[in-house]
């Protein structure tokens, strides 16, 4: 649930806001749905929505799989990499950067 | 697809340790070669959430290239190869990201058009054993419709038999390529409703391509 207690799992990305990309990694948290360290409250937004969406259905793929839960997710887009680990419940560490990364490269980020 | 990457597929699956391969087409599964605790319905609704991912983004006009997760236990990586209506999906499963990492350097040499076109020497053998292909298909399908009606009678056979080819994108007339008949007879048992049905079509089955087999 976001700051007005709702819920994004599941909607379509369209609803989400774009994303600054910045030129070097950019790292931000997410405490109990408070987003920390965001470029402002669009972006909090947007980072909060855009977590949702992918942990909505990345843990219904791991669950179809028989994984137990999702906890790092590397997004490659064409000129940014966007990636969220979960280290606790509700406690979640992000990082934004303004080029893909392969993935070896980018283990390296957390 | 072209032979070579069938053997660089199973090279990976042999080499590093990796839990399996999965190349879907759209929402189809193309090919696969996994670790036996993975199950074909696992797989197809494992290549529809996966377009369902993929496809959320592009609607929004957001190319993702790769999508990286790790689980506790185990982890995978979709590229995707190809956009367009019938995008190319790769996805490779791993026991740990490290092995992840080793794997998908190799798959990201595979070219699109490498995963799902015929080579020019298998459509040149196609081409000459047509008649032989489109024999062995018809024998297939026929079997499978055989083991579906004793089963769960001749109107509802039919049925499963057409949605089964509509899923596949196939038709009767044309045949698959021959990986893809597993998946094909494992669609068939989906298609059917009524789980006895479903067991005693398995059990015909298996003993008709027994048969099949030694002959």
């Amino acid at each position: 649930m976001d700051q007005k207690g709702e819920t994004n799992a599941g909607k379509d990305p369209g609803d989400f806001l774009p994303r600054q990309a910045s030129l070097a990694p950019a790292y931000f948290s997410i405490n109990n749905r408070e987003v920390v360290d965001a470029g402002g409250s669009e972006e909090a937004e947007a980072l909060l929505a855009e977590y949702d969406f992918l942990f909505y259905y990345t843990g219904k793929i791991g669950a179809l799989l028989g994984f137990r839960k999702t906890y790092t997710v590397f997004l490659n887009e064409e000129q940014t990499l966007l990636a969220f680990q979960e280290k606790n419940p509700g406690e979640i560490r992000g990082v934004q950067c303004s080029r893909p990364y392969p993935l070896e490269e980018a283990l390296s980020l957390f | 697809m072209q032979p070579h990457i069938l053997k660089s597929a199973e090279t990976l699956i042999e080499r590093t340790g990796i839990l399996g391969v999965i190349i879907c087409r759209g929402d189809i599964v193309y090919y696969y070669k996994t670790d036996p605790r993975f199950h074909y319905d696992q797989i197809r609704d494992f290549g529809q959430f996966v377009h369902q991912l993929f496809s959320g983004y592009l609607n929004v006009q957001r190319h993702i290239s790769e999508v990286s997760l790790q689980f506790k236990g185990a982890c995978l990586s979709v590229m995707m190869m190809k956009e367009g209506e019938a995008p190319i999906y790769v996805a490779t499963l791993a026991e740990n990201l490290q092995t992840l990492a080793l794997a998908t350097e190799e798959t990201k040499r595979w070219v699109a058009e490498d995963l799902v076109k015929k080579s020019k020497r298998t459509a040149r053998i196609t081409s000459k054993l047509r008649p032989t292909a489109h024999l062995l298909w018809g024998r297939f399908l026929s079997r499978l419709r055989d083991c579906l009606d004793k089963s769960l009678g001749a109107e509802a056979g039919g049925v499963v038999l057409t949605r089964t080819l509509e899923h596949f994108h196939g038709n009767s007339s044309e045949p698959l390529a021959t990986e893809q008949w597993l998946a094909f007879v494992a669609e068939v048992g989906n298609q059917i409703p009524n789980p006895d049905a479903r067991v005693r079509f398995y059990k015909l089955y298996s003993e008709v391509d027994a048969a099949e087999a030694q002959r």
